[in-house]
């Protein structure tokens, strides 16, 4: 091995200083956000807005599904105690017959800066969630819907 | 199988010192500094996505800070030169490099001397010394011959060894 040079001696006694702990996390956090939902130590990008936009739909799903279960109970038969109950998917007498999941409407919402320099394609989609329920003792069939509003984001790597 | 952002974060771990520095001679404030890491880093992560989102290669990112560096360079030139003064007057703290000892007095006049050199100079010094690169790296980050990567290394090392002499003449003599 080459000697080192008196010079590179005392270069040797000079060391960079470590990025500042700020920094570091922000550029740890912009890694877990490209990474995306694969990343397994940190929760899926999603900045306030979106949650509160899933909070609202998930609010008008469970609004409706509580809507569909007390109608019939003014008619007092046998589903509707059943929804009286509060059991979420109802007893054995009641039978799933049918279960779908629909795009009602999409909107594309262009891109979106996501502060990092990076950018995301954003897609509003609303889909409605559709259960069939028969009861086995009455034959009738009850349909529980579940609206909710849903934005896609897709990472743009090239434009 | 690993997961690229751990991967990527042991990667920043290992490298953010030698990225930091090397972007310190293309920038003039710690904070631009670290935000030319960052861009090359946001820059890097786009490039690898088509590699398997693996980290890197080091001289690929040098290079891309240099090109972060002259982008920035080219947009802000004169108010690069408001705050280079600024800071040249107030930020006597925001240093490049750290002794590793204490008082040693020959590190401090270097560490003032490699802040000196020029640019072209400094690349080579800082990416052959603290980045560990091989002049023939050196040669494709810079463009040039790893002859002239050389050349400018040894050129480097004599202003260093002059410099040194020469300030430390100077204490003497003002002692």
């Amino acid at each position: 091995m080459q000697p080192l040079d008196p010079i590179e001696e005392i270069l040797a006694r000079l060391m960079p200083p470590a990025l500042s702990q700020g920094r570091q996390l922000e550029i740890e956090e912009m890694i877990d956000e490209l990474a995306g939902p694969d990343a397994t130590t940190h929760e899926p990008p999603a900045s306030p807005w979106w949650r509160s936009r899933m909070v609202i739909g998930g609010g008008i799903a469970a609004a409706l599904a509580t809507l569909c279960a007390f109608i019939p109970s003014k008619s007092n038969t046998p589903i509707a105690q059943a929804a009286h109950a509060s059991s979420p998917i109802p007893s054995s007498e009641m039978v799933l017959i049918s279960e779908s999941d629909r795009i009602e409407s999409m909107t594309d919402e262009g891109l979106q800066d996501e502060g990092d320099g990076s950018a995301m394609h954003a897609l509003r989609v609303n889909a409605v969630g559709q259960n069939s329920l028969r009861d086995e003792e009455s034959g009738m069939i009850v349909q529980i819907s579940e609206l909710r509003e849903e934005l896609l984001l897709t990472p743009i790597s090239a434009f | 199988m690993n997961c690229p952002a751990n991967s990527w974060k042991q990667w920043l771990a290992e490298n953010g010192p030698r990225l930091l520095l090397f972007a310190r001679g293309w920038s003039n404030s710690r904070q631009d500094a670290e935000d030319l890491v960052q861009e090359a880093i946001l820059r890097m992560w786009h490039h690898q996505a088509d590699k398997g989102s693996t980290p890197p290669d080091l001289p690929l990112v040098f290079s891309t800070i240099r090109f972060c560096g002259l982008n920035h360079h080219r947009s802000e030139s004169r108010r690069r030169k408001r705050e280079e003064s600024v800071i040249y007057l107030n930020d006597f703290q925001d240093v490049w490099l750290d002794p590793v000892l204490e008082e040693d007095e020959e590190a401090v006049i270097l560490r003032q001397a490699v802040q000196r050199l020029s640019q072209k100079l400094r690349d080579v010094v800082v990416m052959k010394f603290w980045g560990g690169l091989t002049f023939l790296q050196i040669s494709e980050t810079l463009a040039i011959s790893p002859n002239t990567a050389a050349s400018r290394y040894r050129y480097a090392l004599e202003q260093l060894a002059q410099e040194l002499r020469r300030m430390k003449e100077d204490r003497h003599a003002t002692a």
